[in-house]
């Protein structure tokens, strides 16, 4: 059990920057998502946090102690990687067993015959082979341990590199998209066993992801990292509500956040695609963006007062809908959400109208993708206009 | 595969389509084998009109006389000692250049190019080397003598070692060996040479094999504790080579027991049929002498031997060897 500090880690491969000056705060016995889009250094920052690789600049620290200069071994880490990384040779069993062998036993007793020969050798054994037996009845693999990863499914093969991890009971568990090799129910499956094992061990946990649903639903906090920065880190629920960047309000939540172009006229007042918001920024900022997430937007008849949709697609998810639309002839694509009655009268073709926005639910966005601050002027647009 | 009843004409069409490469196989590979076998049982030779059938007498002759035991000896003999060595050398060189980066290319040029080179262009040079007088090899030795270089060499420094009978002593106060042309020497000389022109190309097939051991399973040895070179070399990198090992080994072998062109052109198969392997056997027998009946016998009993090294091979791919 410990907490992990990063400070100011930056990492680069010959002229590429992958990481600039990451800070992260680990707490103890945390469940810490790490998420962004492929490639933007999650994996390298977690290989650093490691020891597998050295980082450029930074330092950092594991319980309270610098390791820096510590092996990987030493760092009192487990992790289970993407592809499961089993020895093929060896049974689950001898899996299992690996990290406790070469922990806990010297050179001399891991030799095949001589081993034999050592004295303590018989009651270290017992020590591991009763630790190995603890962990498979914990992660339910017993009928497996005598067959190799070879004879193994995807899901079995991820609980015996789990139960690799968690054998020797690390100080906290590093976890690189363990999850994206199985299929869509068994990924389902795992995330809530994966919060459960959490629970239960109470040890840290990092996890590594590119998919969102993952992080929204198993973690404690999560950290959006995007271009090798940590972009925010918060809860799962602050992430999606109160998004502190354009481009984490965009990476979180399906189907995307609607971007709409904004401008400010007349003072302080917004306009957002030329209509009013009853609205204005607070503090100074270069307006650029206004974002609406789709369960925030509504459709009003055709003859409504609002400005005009043209509906491109329906997509039925049962209890919702997603219209997807553009506004006039205009480019800018927009997605609302509605209920089956709602869509019931939606034809792909027609025209309807959006509801004006909300200004309670809008957020804006400089042109430097950083969240501004809006307050309202007067009560919610939506509600004066729709009659 | 779909299992429905398929047309006649179809049937007929595919093994049309076949036709042409079982012929060629049956005309390359079969009929020289199957001939070769019926001509082991006679006393045939090229040019005679009659000949006899002799039963196994050439078999029988294979396994009594000198000749062929001094054969056999040489063959296993440079077998024994070039797989092994040829193996672990080019694993070795693999690993090194592997782990060098950027210099590697260098070193990965140097061992292969013996690989690529004639053979027999390079044995003429290798002759000039080991010439007894004017060779390189000798001559460098010879320069040592006198010198402190005399004293180091031939361990009169330890004060149980009489010089004048270790190796550099002897050379210095008599001559140094007659490399390819002293019974004591020849097969040794071969077997180096041999071992120099085959490692480069076991390298070659090693650094293949080292890009397909999966970054993730060295990183997960790591984390498990396997902290020096060798014990993640243990625990990864050699099981993930398994496969590259047997077809390594059983290449390498076929070779050895192909060995023919340095005997040919440095030793004749001399001196007293000290490096007087099969290959150089058959060639012997068959060609220079005409004696295609007894040479056909050693034929056939080299390819069984072939055989056998093959079956193994399939034994290890089917049991023994972990692909993930
Ligand atoms: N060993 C390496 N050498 C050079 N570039 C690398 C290496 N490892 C990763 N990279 C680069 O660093 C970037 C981040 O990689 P990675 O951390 O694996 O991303 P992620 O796990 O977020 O998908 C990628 O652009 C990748 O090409
Ligand atoms: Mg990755």
């Amino acid at each position: 059990m410990a907490g992990i500090t990063l400070q100011n880690i930056s990492k680069s491969f010959g002229a590429t920057r992958v990481l600039r000056d990451v800070d992260l705060d680990i707490r103890d016995g945390e469940f810490l998502t790490l998420v962004g889009p492929s490639g933007c250094g999650k994996s390298t920052l977690l290989r650093i946090i490691a020891g597998l690789e050295s980082q450029s600049g930074g330092h950092v620290a594991i319980g309270g102690r610098a390791v820096d200069q510590v092996r990987a071994s030493e760092r009192d880490l487990a992790m289970v990687f993407q592809s499961y990384a089993l020895y093929p040779h060896l049974t689950v069993r001898q899996n299992i067993e690996t990290p406790l062998r070469l922990r806990d036993l010297n050179a001399w007793e891991r030799l095949p015959l001589l081993g034999l020969l050592s004295a303590g050798r018989a009651a270290k054994m017992r020590r591991l082979r009763a630790q190995v037996a603890e962990t498979a009845e914990i992660l339910k693999i017993e009928e497996l341990m005598d067959r190799k990863p070879g004879q193994l499914s995807g899901g079995q093969r991820q609980r015996v590199a789990l139960g690799r991890a968690m054998v020797r009971k690390p100080a906290a568990f590093l976890m690189d998209e363990p999850l994206s090799n199985l299929d869509a129910a068994l990924r389902v499956h795992m995330r809530s066993e994966l919060a459960e094992l959490h629970r239960s061990l109470a040890t840290t946990f990092i996890y590594v992801t590119h998919d969102q649903s993952e992080a929204l639903t198993m973690s404690d906090r999560m950290a959006v990292m995007m271009g090798g920065e940590i972009l925010q880190l918060v809860t799962p629920d602050e992430i999606y509500h109160d998004p502190r960047d354009l481009r984490v309000a965009q990476f979180i939540g399906t189907p995307q956040i609607n971007v709409f172009d904004a401008a400010i006229s007349g003072g302080q007042g917004v306009t957002v695609n030329g209509v009013p918001l009853a609205a204005e920024v607070t503090g100074d900022g270069d307006l650029a963006f206004v974002a609406v997430r789709p369960e925030h937007l509504t459709l009003l008849p055709a003859d409504g007062a609002g400005q005009p949709l043209t509906v491109t697609l329906k997509e039925n998810l049962g209890a919702d809908f997603f219209i997807h639309g553009h506004i006039g002839d205009g480019a800018a694509p927009v997605i609302v959400r509605a209920t089956p009655a709602e869509a019931a009268d939606v034809a792909i073709g027609s025209v309807c109208a959006l509801a004006p926005l909300n200004a309670a639910e809008v957020m804006a966005f400089g042109r430097d993708h950083a969240r501004l601050d809006l307050v309202m002027t007067g009560a919610p647009a939506a509600v004066l206009e729709r009659v | 595969m779909i299992d429905t009843p398929r047309p006649r004409g179809l049937f007929k069409t595919g093994h049309a389509f076949v036709a042409p490469a079982v012929l060629l196989m049956i005309l390359i590979l079969m009929v020289p084998v199957v001939v070769a076998a019926i001509l082991s049982f006679s006393n045939y030779s090229l040019g005679s009109p009659d000949f006899d059938w002799v039963g196994v007498k050439n078999y029988s002759k294979l396994f009594a006389r000198s000749t062929y035991k001094k054969m056999l000896t040489a063959s296993f003999v440079y077998i024994g000692v070039v797989v092994p060595l040829s193996v672990f050398l080019g694993l070795g060189a693999a690993l090194l250049i592997n782990s060098l980066g950027r210099f590697g290319n260098i070193y990965k040029t140097i061992y292969f190019l013996p690989v690529m080179a004639t053979l027999l262009v390079m044995a003429i040079v290798w002759e000039f080397i080991l010439h007894p007088d004017v060779g390189v090899v000798n001559r460098l030795l010879a320069l040592g003598c006198g010198t402190f270089a005399e004293t180091i060499l031939s361990f009169g420094w330890l004060p149980w070692v009489d010089p004048a009978t270790t190796f550099y002593g002897h050379g210095c106060a008599q001559d140094f060996p007659h490399w390819l042309g002293s019974k004591h020497t020849a097969l040794g000389t071969i077997i180096f040479i041999g071992v120099w022109q085959g490692f480069g190309f076991n390298m070659v097939l090693y650094l293949a094999g080292l890009t397909s051991v999966p970054r993730e399973l060295v990183h997960a040895s790591v984390i498990d504790g396997a902290d020096s070179a060798w014990d993640r070399f243990w625990l990864v990198t050699w099981q993930m080579l398994g496969p590259t090992t047997v077809f390594v080994v059983v290449i390498t072998t076929i070779r050895s027991f192909q060995v023919f062109d340095t005997v040919e052109a440095l030793t004749d198969g001399g001196p007293v049929k000290t490096t007087y392997v099969m290959m150089y056997a058959i060639y012997e027998k068959g060609i220079l002498q005409n004696l295609i009946g007894i040479g056909s016998a050693i034929t056939i009993v080299f390819l069984l031997f072939v055989l056998a090294v093959t079956l193994v091979q399939r034994w290890f791919v089917e049991r023994r060897v972990h692909y993930t």
